[in-house]
């Protein structure tokens, strides 16, 4: 009996594997679970196992609002983009990285929002973000007016090269780790200079 | 007040070449003057750096920045709850919940946050590299693959009408090959399709004498397939290629 439903997971595993790997898309649970006759459950039981057995490999599964699919390892991105023949991106401005930061840890927000939050408009950032696919309209408010909503997108996931949203650090402020001051001896806009030094 | 201007220890931003274009907005400004004291980030120490704030504002907005403005709205709201502060008996119920000063040091601590959260993606995006997705097959459009591939025999068949035509004896005479014209091609071909119906492409190559005028032929057929005059049907793989005027 346990040899029977041992064999039976194995054999999910692999029906997972399979359809990931010949998936053009990221798959949803129920997508898996129909294909399957299974359970989203089981599918998702199953599908954690298949992540954790794939972190020591060059082929990482990513999840990104229940909807799964499988990535090159982030450590091989400078090979990858050699093969692939992109051109190294621009790092991302200091403003567009605090409206990224909103944007994945306080999902979904509006235009009103962001600018609410930073204390300045931030629609050329938002524009900057959507362009390079980061993040995309999810939804609209309920509020009057019905605002559009934004949220990450898959691509946001594997820029930053984490498994899930789940991996993004911890949004607690670290209690002996004075915030970054502006460096205010060097050239305007090099923000980032001082970040990546701390 | 500090005196900043003056260039004493405490000071602000004094001693420095510094803009507005420095700081991402007004909040990140006010942030940096209630840090560089070590303070908590509470409804005193806003007002606190008021007119530090104010006095930075007004120096600095010399310099254009994008946000100008912005620095310059806080500085008034700032200067408005700090007057609210000094003068208790100012009704502090008016409707105005945004310039309410502990919604400020909320809205404050709030940026920090993300801040903070900013540099993490800063690190993140220097240190981890990306991933990418498997490059998927260019999108051909809606071509949709021959249901049923044809048997081993069928294709044996195909081929052997082929040699037959190949064999049979090339023509004699060789006459200069006429030039043609693709558009001429066409027109010819539609009123050919316009009287037979039925046509197959089989039929169109026999009549060719060339190869280029082969070429021209299975050119201007596309070409009508493509506009949508005619229908290409091949009911089974390798099998004969039907052409179907498709009906006015």
């Amino acid at each position: 009996m346990t040899e029977h439903s041992s064999d039976h997971s194995l054999e999910l595993e692999k029906a997972i594997e399979s359809l990931l790997f010949v998936s053009d898309e990221d798959l949803g649970l129920d997508d898996i679970a129909s294909v399957l006759d299974s359970t989203t459950t089981i599918v998702e039981i199953t599908l954690h196992k298949l992540q954790s057995q794939y972190a020591s490999r060059g082929i990482h599964i990513v999840e990104h609002q229940g909807r799964y699919k499988m990535v090159s390892h982030p450590h091989a991105s400078l090979y990858c983009r050699k093969l692939l023949g992109l051109d190294p991106t621009t790092k991302l401005t200091q403003a567009s990285l605090e409206t990224l930061a909103i944007i994945a840890y306080r999902q979904p927000v509006t235009r009103t929002d962001l600018e609410r939050i930073r204390g300045v408009n931030s629609d050329s950032s938002l524009s900057n973000l959507l362009s390079r696919g980061l993040v995309k309209m999810i939804g609209r408010s309920d509020r009057i007016g019905r605002p559009q909503l934004y949220g990450t997108s898959p691509s946001f996931l594997m820029y930053f090269g984490i498994d899930s949203l789940n991996s993004l650090p911890s949004q607690e402020l670290p209690a002996d780790n004075p915030p970054a001051t502006p460096n205010i001896d060097t050239q305007p806009n090099t923000h980032e200079d001082t970040q990546n030094s701390i | 007040m500090t005196g900043w201007r003056t260039g004493s220890a405490n000071s602000a931003l004094s001693g420095f070449n510094v803009s507005l274009d420095q700081f991402e907005g007004p909040f990140d400004l006010l942030l940096h003057l209630i840090e560089k004291d070590g303070m908590d980030i509470t409804s005193v120490s806003v007002l606190a750096v008021t007119d530090q704030y104010v006095q930075a504002v007004d120096l600095l907005s010399a310099s254009y920045s994008d946000a100008t403005s912005e620095f310059i709205s806080l500085a008034a709201i700032l200067l408005l709850l700090k007057s609210r502060a000094l003068l208790p008996s100012t009704d502090l119920d008016d409707e105005e919940d945004e310039d309410d000063v502990d919604d400020l040091a909320a809205r404050l601590r709030e940026y920090q946050i993300i801040r903070t959260m900013a540099n993490e993606l800063a690190h993140m995006e220097l240190n981890n590299g990306s991933s990418f997705i498997r490059i998927a097959e260019p999108n051909l459009g809606n071509y949709e693959a021959v249901s049923k591939a044809g048997s081993i025999e069928e294709l044996t068949q195909a081929l052997k009408t082929m040699t037959a035509r190949l064999n049979s004896p090339p023509p004699t005479i060789t006459v200069p090959a006429p030039r043609f014209n693709l558009q001429a091609r066409i027109e010819t071909l539609r009123e050919q399709i316009a009287l037979n119906n039925d046509l197959q492409f089989a039929a169109l190559a026999d009549d060719c004498t060339s190869t280029l005028e082969l070429v021209y032929t299975f050119l201007a057929v596309l070409h009508l397939a493509s506009n949508g005059d005619v229908r290409l049907k091949q009911t089974k793989g390798f099998g004969p290629i039907q052409i179907e005027s498709v009906a006015n």
